[in-house]
């Protein structure tokens, strides 16, 4: 089931190899086509992110945050009963997170299936490829080469003069899962603990995710690492077509954390808390003063820890 | 709190986890082959995973090296040569050996261990010429192997050993390119393209080179007018070398269809469908016995025995799989396979068991073939 998975990918993939002849120009146009694939996907989860946004700033739901802030339980009860009669699904946006899993899975092994060594493993190719589709005779042996790089082997650029290799596909990786992270964050669902959660999820995605794509970048093969790199820059290009780009997210060293306060504010308790301006209809980003003077108030550490807010407050 | 954030980051950990055991994997299959396999004078000599054994009636001669090196992975078949045994590795070397008792006479190290040879060197009128996939032909002058007499540069891999004929050498490489070198400079004095990349040997007949090709095609390169002619078309893509047999071409090509041509006048002679049940490929090479029937072996293990007129005389299965080409040593066969209950099986010209080989896994010692005895007669 799952090799059958791998083997379509496979012969798609081989079969751009087949029309353009440069392995790397095919992972990168081969990459295109699974976004566009999954676009719809992606689309429904950029407009429900921003429905869960609009909704956590709604009279309704900061009443009910309110009402319920001390039982938890209800309040779960209530957001659910809430997101359905809004038409608002919490759980979209982690599907095509969940749909890129296996795509990413199933093209590293077709990488590396395609780009073979040993004489077994191009008798493990030619098993593998449809014949009705390709002819293994037409196209092999594949060209692993694309720039300075051998698509099945971990990528380094080697300069003269340097007894190392620099990892340049890797700092980019980093460098543009770090982008797409920061551009594409969006509010945090629900209310309250979870609010918090969400916020904390979202920095440790901040930190975790480009170093551990980068990790995957430095160690795995470099076919790969460029789908990670054309499948962030197609991600950010999509949030960008569609306008929801959060430009400010990109601010080093003040990180606009507006975007997770929505939960914070039916508590209407203290400073490090968005009061009325939050529960205006626009959004977040598009009021930069108001935005602004509230982050001023933040400490991002009480998304670390919900409890120091608590000790900032009685200071 | 804390836990939840644990959780995400044994995600994230297991995720990478799983994608690094991906490519574990694919390395493991990419790191390994089927053995390599020749016979002389009675003894066949056989390299698989980490070491080279020699092995005659079903008994270990010697093994080499005396202690497991796992650093080391020899699938070449080793080439037999004026008294030593040439073994190539994956890490870019060629291991030279005593014939008789496997003890290490000389080691030829080529560029960065991180290439390999694939094929097996090729020996003749004084020279040795290995194949690199580190992009370079090397030739070594069989008296003197501290360095190479010359190093020509290929942009291609070479999985196929090369043959020397009349002092030049034959190549075929993967980019569908079959080259003549010069054997004393190894300059290249001619390249042609071939019909897709050889997979299998050269063979040498009556002063032509037979070939077949994953573009399903048979050939032969006519060294007195350097011109390549199609012979035939099979079917499917063919990986295994063509038999030659008086004056009749046989080759089976990878769907199991088996098929003979005259040459004199390029007719089809016969031609038969072998498919197996489970559709395995032909890779080895089709041997003729001294019987003058023909055996081919399917991939699945599967050995058929025709007549010289394509009527099938027998048929049995051995439990592995068998890529390896069979060698003839006396009145038997003799096939190595993967992963089996044995390295090697023995078989009569009529395929009834003759005797078999089983690896040791104990630590053996150079020549001494009764530490490791494993076989059965």
């Amino acid at each position: 089931m799952w090799e059958s998975f791998v083997n379509i990918f496979l012969n798609v993939l081989l079969y751009i190899y087949k029309l353009i002849g440069n392995f790397g120009v095919a992972i990168i146009l081969f990459t295109i086509l699974i976004k566009l694939v999954i676009y719809p996907l992606m689309r429904k989860q950029i407009k429900s992110s921003t429905a869960m946004m609009e909704l956590n700033k709604s009279p309704e739901y900061l009443e009910m945050m309110e009402k319920y802030k001390d039982n938890k339980e209800k309040l779960a009860e209530e957001q659910m009963k809430l997101y359905k009669k809004s038409g608002v699904n919490p759980t979209a946006s982690c599907l095509p997170t969940l749909v890129q899993l296996p795509i990413i899975f199933a093209l590293y092994q077709a990488i590396i299936a395609a780009i073979v060594s040993t004489p077994l493993g191009m008798l493990d190719l030619t098993k593998r490829v449809n014949p009705a589709f390709l002819q293994i005779g037409d196209i092999f042996p594949i060209n692993p080469n694309f720039l300075w790089m051998n698509l099945g082997q971990p990528e380094r650029l080697h300069i003269p003069g340097l007894s190392f290799g620099i990892p340049v596909l890797a700092v980019l990786v980093i460098i543009s899962t770090w982008m797409q992270t920061k551009l594409t964050a969006q509010p945090a669902a629900g209310g309250g603990d979870q609010g918090g959660s969400g916020a904390m999820m979202t920095g440790m995605m901040n930190i975790y995710m480009p170093v551990l794509m980068g990790f995957m970048a430095y160690t795995l093969a470099s076919g790969l690492s460029l789908y990670f790199l054309i499948s962030n820059l197609f991600t950010i290009t999509q949030y960008a077509i569609e306008g929801k780009l959060n430009w400010k997210a990109m601010k080093i060293g003040k990180p606009d954390f507006s975007a997770f306060t929505g939960s914070q504010s039916p508590k209407q308790t203290s400073a490090p808390t968005r009061t009325a301006s939050k529960s205006s209809s626009a959004p977040a980003s598009s009021s930069p003063a108001a935005t602004d003077a509230v982050e001023e108030k933040i400490d991002y550490r009480e998304f670390k820890n919900k409890k120091k807010p608590k000790k900032k407050l009685q200071q | 709190m804390k836990n939840r954030k644990l959780v995400y980051l044994v995600m994230l950990i297991a995720f990478s986890m799983i994608l690094s055991g991906c490519a574990g994997n694919s390395a493991l299959n990419n790191a390994v082959s089927w053995p390599g396999m020749t016979e002389e004078s009675g003894t066949v000599y056989v390299s698989y995973t980490s070491s080279v054994q020699a092995v005659a009636d079903g008994k270990l001669v010697w093994k080499y090296p005396a202690e497991p090196d796992k650093g080391l992975m020899f699938f070449a078949s080793p080439l037999v040569e004026d008294g030593k045994v040439y073994a190539a590795t994956y890490q870019n070397e060629v291991h030279v050996l005593d014939q008789k008792t496997g003890a290490l006479l000389n080691k030829i190290t080529l560029g960065s261990n991180k290439n390999k040879i694939l094929a097996s060197p090729a020996a003749g009128e004084g020279k040795l010429v290995i194949p690199s996939n580190d992009g370079s032909i090397y030739g070594f002058d069989l008296n003197n192997l501290t360095s190479p007499v010359w190093t020509t540069k290929h942009p291609s891999e070479i999985w196929v050993q090369p043959l020397i004929f009349e002092n030049k050498v034959y190549i075929a490489s993967l980019d569908k390119q079959i080259h003549v070198l010069d054997l004393e400079s190894g300059k290249i004095l001619k390249s042609q393209p071939s019909n897709g990349a050889v997979m299998s040997d050269l063979i040498l007949s009556d002063g032509k080179i037979y070939f077949t090709t994953l573009g399903k095609d048979v050939s032969v390169y006519d060294p007195a007018t350097d011109e390549i002619t199609s012979l035939m078309t099979a079917q499917n893509e063919i990986w295994a070398s063509p038999l030659i047999v008086d004056d009749r071409i046989i080759v089976a090509d990878m769907g199991g269809n088996i098929s003979c041509v005259d040459l004199t006048d390029g007719k089809s002679v016969w031609a038969l469908n072998a498919t197996t049940p489970d559709g395995a490929d032909y890779i080895a090479n089709p041997v003729a016995l001294d019987n003058g029937n023909i055996l081919f072996i399917a991939e699945n293990g599967d050995l058929l025995v025709y007549d010289i007129d394509g009527k099938s005389v027998n048929v049995r299965s051995a439990n592995g799989k068998m890529m390896t080409t069979p060698v003839i040593v006396g009145d038997s066969v003799i096939t190595a396979m993967i992963p089996g209950d044995a390295l090697l099986r023995a078989y009569t010209f009529d395929l009834k068991e003759d005797w078999w080989y089983a690896e040791s896994t104990a630590t053996s010692t150079e020549n001494t073939p009764e530490v490791t005895e494993t076989s059965t007669k």
